[in-house]
């Protein structure tokens, strides 16, 4: 293909005019990746704290009470609410006083002192999963281990366990989120802007116009995409930026590896927005559909959040078709591992599948709808 | 009242023409739905464990079973790498590395200090940290149960030593099923991207054709205008909810023990809140696309502050604040306590409170905001 | 009151407007304007591009607030009776503004119902603009893809189904082929006929002598004002574009 460069930088040049004059939008996609690295570097965090109980003491003994104690002094339950009679606790459940009950049993004291052994009830609000396992698990472990003796970590023995942390040493949310936000980034600004903008001349009639003129169609792809793409990689390139000097996410690879990747990367979106293109006729629905098929699945199959381990084998086999997948991959063990295309190349070969793959379909379409000069 | 239902009729026309809106709407959402049930959740499962087991004790093999056995973890055993055990990491091979020293055995029977290493891949740190709680709790399983079984002999320390268990029941959902709570959320997620997003579009359409100028010099007054935008789309979405929660409640068997005549009550609260965010968008956009930008950046906020994925508890007091205005955050609650404990308009009364404030004030606005007259 | 030519009797007025100004900071896109347009008139607002004519409008039909100046419509003022204002006209816009997805016939319901028409009044009117609109047969059309011409018909009729009293049609022959637009001068001469009264755009100088009377736009400014014959006795002029480039060389 012979680049006829006359006509796409004046192409181009139309478009940037287009995005430069509407401001709001540039604004919100320049400043909302950082409001979201600001927001899960400092405002969120999955570890439970001060888990709101409610205490049923029925034993009263000084051992009870020590119990009692040590939960309260953890950091990780308050003691909420204090009750007195069990039955009691679905009450509190469906009032939303506390998420789990430890009911003390009376005869606790007299058990320890027996036989050692003492068990005491717990009952947990199973309705919000996710907190409540977290809960769960934290109740289990500190009783297991030991809780009239917080101090020490395994009963009656000396036994430590020391947990290492590898690639991200303080378990900042910022490390794992930086690259989850460029995938995300990328995605949107290169498959549903570019979809949007094709589309709009569509259903604005200027297509027409364009394609009348001497102007090929490649042509008027290739020029009204350019600009998005620049936008896209600036975008990554400025949350990639901001990640590791402010928020201090790891450097750790190659630079120029990274930046080839998210080219890679950032291709593939350009052809699913080119597909999503040729299949829709109207704004809406090229906006809808490039959300729900690009974004959503970016960000939950993806294991940008939610571990690809845990799913069921189908949407194993589903997250591996989807360029973030590989991607996210890639980005993580370039910046935080170190990782070089050794370890990386079977991602980056998939990548560059599905990116050639997606534009041969495309190709197909375009050739298909364009072609005749029949219209679009 | 004419007005309106020439309004709606038009707007509905306009909607039902358009085959790919229809599908984007009600199958494209559950299609969604079905994938995102199963995939969305924090229970980690088959997280690779390498065990380095440099004792080859009875003891500590006894430790590696507990392991094997947990269906969390899928355990590989391996020898001591000569490479050290980072790569394994980084490879991504494993998700976490358990080291056992070696006389680990030896040492728990004789009270001697011992040390279990843990290697995480930190780049998740979500799983990680579950993967983590998940290893010391077995660990501290394994020990208490050794010890009361006598096998660790640490006979000054038995004497201090009490074994606190406990009986865990869990309420409302047993299994702990995060798709029960999962799939309600999604689900409000779907209704608020529906109602928000088409409904702005809908009127900065209107506005880019010309025909919202048109209507504007009609006798009809700009109450009316908002009723004809907003009416057809709370049917849709409702429409669209519906169908979807009642498709995920069969297909996932989520139980519902609640009144569905109150949700569906607490459904257009919620509407009403998110419907006059449209319109209130639709005033601040000139085109559609501003008004795509403006409704994802809602929308991005909206979902990572709606309690959803993440606890608002842990949130600092600032952001709780900002999630006051947020009406998914009301509406998960209503979801979930709703569907699954059975919980009824008096519980819910405040959630239901804050929705009809928000929609109020959100609708007062955007009306004021849609004046006819500039300047 | 004014003098009606024909019958030489004193005509009601329907439009007044007086020292009309809008400002957009300090840039003044009508300046001043005033004017009468009596009963079953037509009159055009003629002008270049960017003269002040549709602001103008859009200040009498209730969508634009003027900076100063008063007037009235049909006896509402425009300051503060805009909402009547609306039932007794109709208005034009100069994208047709018609709803591409919808039919001709939805359309006309929809224009119809919202101005408070039944569906049986709606079909009963557009039987009788039958013979001048001739858009029977497309009742059942996509709007989106009729001609140019019938977009015309189909927004001239939207806007006179309620048997408005004034009309305000913005540039409405633009894009129009001539004998369309000859045709359409002979609709609106018939409804001015029949007591309706019409404000019209136009930047076509040749459609100026189609008017009862004229209003010359230059700059936000009224520059002429009169009727055609009136204009070119003033000016000694051949055609009202001539007297139009000699107001504006002049300025």
């Amino acid at each position: 293909m012979i680049m006829s460069g006359s006509r796409i930088p004046t192409i181009a040049r139309k478009e940037v005019l287009h995005i430069l004059r509407d401001p709001r939008s540039l604004w919100i996609i320049f400043i909302m990746p950082n409001i979201l690295m600001f927001l899960f570097g400092y405002a969120i965090d999955l570890d439970l704290k001060n888990v709101r109980l409610a205490l049923c003491d029925l034993s009263r003994t000084s051992a009870s009470r020590g119990l009692v104690e040590a939960l309260g002094a953890s950091d990780y339950f308050s003691i909420a609410v204090r009750y007195d009679d069990p039955l009691d606790t679905e009450t509190l459940f469906k009032k939303r006083l506390a998420r789990s009950a430890v009911i003390i049993p009376e005869d606790f004291a007299r058990s320890l002192e027996r036989g050692r052994r003492a068990e005491v009830g717990v009952v947990i609000d199973g309705s919000d999963a996710n907190s409540a396992s977290l809960v769960q698990n934290y109740l289990e472990t500190f009783l297991a281990a030991g809780s009239s003796r917080p101090a020490d970590p395994a009963a009656g023995s000396r036994l430590a366990v020391r947990p290492v942390v590898l690639y991200n040493r303080t378990m900042d949310s910022t490390n794992f989120i930086v690259p989850g936000l460029v995938a995300l980034v990328m995605m949107m600004l290169g498959a549903l802007l570019t979809s949007v903008t094709i589309v709009r001349e569509k259903e604005t009639g200027t297509m027409e116009q364009i394609l009348v003129s001497p102007v090929r169609s490649y042509e008027v792809v290739v020029g009204k995409v350019l600009p998005y793409l620049v936008l896209a990689f600036s975008i990554a390139v400025m949350i990639i930026v901001v990640g590791h000097f402010w928020f201090e996410v790891p450097l750790v690879g190659s630079r120029g590896w990274l930046m080839l990747s998210c080219a890679l990367y950032l291709f593939t979106a350009l052809s699913l927005g080119l597909l999503v293109s040729t299949l829709v006729s109207t704004q809406q629905v090229a906006m809808m559909l490039s959300l729900m098929l690009t974004m959503l699945p970016s960000i939950m199959l993806s294991g940008f959040i939610f571990p690809i381990a845990s799913m069921p084998k189908a949407l194993q086999y589903l997250s591996c078709a989807l360029p973030a997948t590989h991607f996210l991959v890639i980005i993580r063990g370039i910046m935080l591992k170190g990782s070089g295309p050794a370890e990386l190349w079977t991602h980056l070969v998939f990548l560059a599948g599905i990116a050639f793959a997606l534009m041969a379909l495309v190709m197909k379409r375009f050739s298909l709808k364009l072609g005749g000069r029949g219209g679009s | 009242m004419r007005g309106v239902f020439h309004l709606i009729r038009k707007e509905m026309r306009q909607i039902f023409r358009d085959p790919n809106m229809l599908r984007v709407i009600f199958i494209v959402p559950v299609f969604q739905l079905f994938i995102l049930g199963y995939a969305v959740t924090f229970d980690a499962k088959n997280l690779d464990l390498a065990v380095i087991d440099r004792d080859g004790s009875s003891a500590s093999r006894a430790l590696v079973e507990r392991f094997s056995h947990d269906e969390r973890f899928v355990v590989d055993r391996i020898a001591d790498p000569s490479g050290g055990i980072e790569p394994l990491l980084r490879r991504g091979d494993a998700l976490v590395a358990l080291v056992i020293p070696r006389h680990f055995g030896r040492d728990l029977e004789t009270a001697r200090r011992s040390e279990l290493q843990i290697l995480l891949d930190g780049e998740n740190s979500n799983t990680a940290g579950i993967a983590l709680g998940y290893c010391n709790r077995i660990i501290f399983r394994f020990m208490r149960d050794r010890a009361a079984e006598g096998l660790a002999r640490a006979p000054a320390a038995v004497r201090e030593v009490r074994f606190v268990e406990s009986k865990t029941r869990v309420w409302y959902n047993p299994e702990l099923r995060s798709v029960y709570f999962m799939v309600p959320g999604i689900v409000s997620i779907l209704l608020l991207l529906i109602t928000m997003l088409l409904t702005s579009l809908s009127i900065v359409k209107e506005r880019e054709a010309g025909t919202l100028e048109q209507l504007l010099v009609t006798p009809l007054r700009p109450w009316q205008i908002i009723a004809g935008k907003t009416i057809p789309f709370a049917i849709l979405g409702m429409a669209e909810w519906a169908f979807a929660s009642t498709v995920g409640v069969l297909w996932f068997g989520i139980p519902v023990v609640g009144n569905i005549g109150v949700l569906a009550l607490l459904a257009l609260a919620f509407i009403i809140a998110t419907l006059g965010l449209g319109v209130l968008i639709s005033t601040l956009a000139g085109t559609q696309q501003q008004a795509l930008f403006i409704t994802w950046f809602f929308l991005q906020m909206f979902i990572l502050l709606s309690g959803i994925f993440y606890p608002i508890e842990n949130m600092p007091r600032w952001t709780q604040a900002i999630t006051l205005i947020n009406p998914l955050r009301y509406f998960v609650v209503i979801a979930r306590e709703l569907f699954l404990k059975g919980a009824g308009l008096g519980v819910l009364w405040s959630e239901l409170r804050s929705l009809l404030i928000i929609g109020v004030t959100v609708f007062t606005v955007a009306t004021l905001r849609f004046h006819k007259r500039s300047g | 009151m004014m003098i009606d030519p024909v019958s030489g009797e004193d005509r009601p007025r329907s439009v007044t407007v007086r020292e009309i100004t809008r400002m957009f900071g300090d840039f003044a896109a009508v300046d001043r304007v005033s004017f009468d347009v009596g009963a079953g008139e037509i009159f055009g607002l003629l002008g270049a591009n960017g003269a002040g004519k549709t602001t103008t409008i859009r200040m009498l039909i209730g969508l634009l607030r003027p900076t100063s100046g008063t007037g009235t419509v049909g006896g509402w003022d425009i300051n503060t009776q805009f909402e009547q204002i609306k039932k007794s006209i109709g208005y034009m816009s100069q994208k047709f503004s018609l709803y591409n997805d919808l039919t001709v016939g939805e359309n006309l319901q929809f224009f119809g119902g919202v101005y408070g028409l039944g569906s049986l009044e709606v079909a009963a009117r557009i039987e009788e603009l039958e013979e001048a609109l001739e858009l029977g047969a497309y009742l059942k059309r996509p709007t989106a893809a009729l001609p140019l011409g019938f977009k015309q018909r189909l927004a001239l009729g939207a806007a006179i189904l309620h048997r408005p009293s004034i009309l305000f049609l913005d540039e409405p022959t633009s894009g129009i082929d001539p004998i369309a637009r000859r045709h359409f001068w002979a609709l609106i001469n018939e409804l001015a006929a029949g007591g309706v009264t019409g404000i019209v755009t136009t930047h076509h100088m040749d459609e100026a002598e189609y008017c009862n009377r004229l209003c010359i736009m230059h700059g936000g400014k009224v520059v002429g004002l009169g009727s055609p014959a009136e204009l070119r006795a003033e000016h000694r002029a051949g055609s009202i574009e001539d007297v139009f480039i000699r107001l504006v060389k002049g300025k």
